[in-house]
């Protein structure tokens, strides 16, 4: 069985390499996959869905070249197979008009990256041990189960993509 | 002696037969001379009554000239209103056009208003894309400059000198204050452009429960609050929440160093004829000099180490105040407290 995957989506390298480094620092050992559009996203995600791999988590920038943050969440409340995947707003923004666009779209957290690094890296494992650990994953939705072991045992296993 | 004939003079015989006639006769010249008396008083009442007439005839005849004068008069009215008569529907014409001319200074006016609404709208779109990207743009590196020295530290490990170490630290430290006064900068423009929902607020109870939070953070300081019950105004709930935050926040700043700390909230006195509030404190108060300079950006009147802050704070309540249509001026001495006052629009100025 394919290990359920983190979807991240990003366009700054530096906030990439962040937060693949906040999440190895938090052991979470899911597979992650970089999309660095909007476009891009949407089209890993659905191939992926294709062969029936949903992501445990999709973390999603809002400002993003071709296919912004919002519209991609619109995209997967819209598509019966993710309408219901967690997603977490992660972003720079705190705008009023984002938050309220990103809860009407039902995402299901909406974190602003923090500047500080020992904050940001909190902040990540913190979601990573809630979401891929904690919370019950919708039906049909992919829980994070070799996550359980790697963040509450602290084993260092890890992979990303 | 007249000499005329006389013939009544009788001879003696007939005298006496002759005299009853010229009797009779004297009668009757008698009566004919009454009746000619008569004849005369008529005919002379006759010429009177003609010359009376004569008279009115004179008198029509003068009044005559005078009738026509008034009859021609009364024409030459008739034909001057005929002449008047364009005139008028002249003017008429011209209040048409006047008319028509201010309906048309009112639509191009309108249309100017809608002209200049849709400029300040686009501008402050355009403000808004600009606040936008500080936000995130700015932001991002800053992550970056925090993160990375982070990791570096990691890198380095054991390796690298505790100067080395400093420098990193002040790294990531500045990075964190920059994005504190970005965040500010932030919070200034959201207090410049958020719409107002304007509505009767009790500010006692608010500038309360500011205050107990305070207290709450700092149990060991002594302090004693005098606000005034029942003040009310009719503002914006969420901004003026940071006015207050902000003026009962800086007393109690202020404040820190006195064994007792006075923080009050008042109204200001009926007979300045405002609507206004005022926070007063027994803290260390400003050299009223640079009072100006108090409610701009960033500036600050004292150290960032004895009194924390970017200066921030006075410049949003400057800002949120002017926008309920009021203004706000500061009094104080050095070490002998401050008071801050400000004022805002009624109800009844805003529905005039």
């Amino acid at each position: 069985m394919s290990q359920p995957y983190i979807l991240l989506v990003e366009d700054n390298p530096d906030d990439e390499e962040l937060t693949l480094l906040a999440l190895r620092r938090a052991k979470i050992v899911n597979e992650i996959v970089v999309a660095r559009d909007g476009a891009e996203a949407l089209e890993i995600l659905f191939a992926k869905a294709q062969e029936g791999s949903l992501p445990a988590l999709t973390m999603l920038d809002l400002n993003l070249p071709k296919v912004s943050g919002l519209e991609v969440l619109r995209h997967m409340r819209a598509d019966p197979r993710t309408s219901l995947l967690p997603v977490i707003i992660l972003t720079s923004s705190k705008e009023h008009d984002d938050v309220v666009a990103g809860y009407n779209l039902r995402t299901n957290a909406y974190v602003r990256k923090p500047v500080a690094f020992d904050e940001f890296a909190e902040a990540v494992r913190i979601l990573g041990l809630f979401w891929l650990v904690f919370n019950q994953p919708p039906p049909g939705g992919a829980r994070g189960a070799t996550a359980v072991g790697a963040l509450t045992q602290g084993a260092a296993a890890r992979t990303d993509g | 002696m007249l000499q005329g004939p006389q013939p009544e003079a009788p001879t003696a015989g007939s005298l006496a037969e002759s005299g009853s006639v010229s009797l009779a006769v004297l009668n009757m010249l008698d009566d004919l001379s009454d009746e000619r008396d008569l004849h005369r008083a008529s005919m002379r009442a006759t010429l009177n009554i003609l010359e009376d007439e004569s008279e009115a005839a004179l008198r029509v005849e003068r009044v005559q000239p005078a009738i026509l004068n008034i009859l021609e008069d009364a024409s030459e009215a008739a034909r001057r209103m005929e002449g008047i008569q364009p005139a008028l529907l002249n003017i008429l014409e011209d209040l048409e056009g006047e008319k028509a001319n201010v309906l048309t200074l009112n639509n191009e006016l309108e249309a100017r208003v809608i002209r200049r609404t849709d400029e300040l709208d686009r501008i402050n779109r355009n403000m808004e894309a600009f606040t936008y990207s500080v936000a995130h743009d700015l932001r991002a590196p800053l992550r970056a400059m925090s993160g990375f020295s982070e990791a570096l530290l990691d890198e380095l490990g054991e390796g690298i000198s505790e100067t080395g170490r400093d420098y990193a630290r002040r790294v990531r430290d500045a990075s964190r204050k920059m994005s504190v006064l970005i965040d500010e900068l932030l919070q200034l423009s959201q207090v410049s452009r958020a719409e107002l929902h304007r509505e009767e607020i009790d500010l006692s109870s608010m500038a309360r429960s500011i205050a107990s939070g305070l207290a709450s953070q700092a149990p060991e300081r002594r302090a004693k609050f005098e606000i005034v019950d029942g003040l009310v105004a009719y503002v914006d709930r969420s901004l003026i929440q940071t006015v207050l935050e902000n003026l009962i926040g800086n007393a109690w700043k202020f404040t820190a160093k006195r064994e007792m700390t006075l923080i009050s909230f008042e109204s200001l006195p009926a007979e300045t004829g405002q609507l206004g509030f005022f926070v007063r404190d027994n803290g260390a108060g400003f050299d009223p000099a640079f009072t100006d300079r108090l409610f701009q950006p960033f500036q600050r009147l004292h150290k960032a180490v004895e009194y924390p802050g970017n200066g921030i704070g006075l410049a949003s309540v400057s800002r949120i105040i002017e926008r309920h249509g009021g203004r706000v001026w500061a009094e104080g001495q050095v070490d002998r407290g401050a008071s801050f006052h400000f004022t805002v629009s009624t109800e009844e100025q805003l529905n005039k």
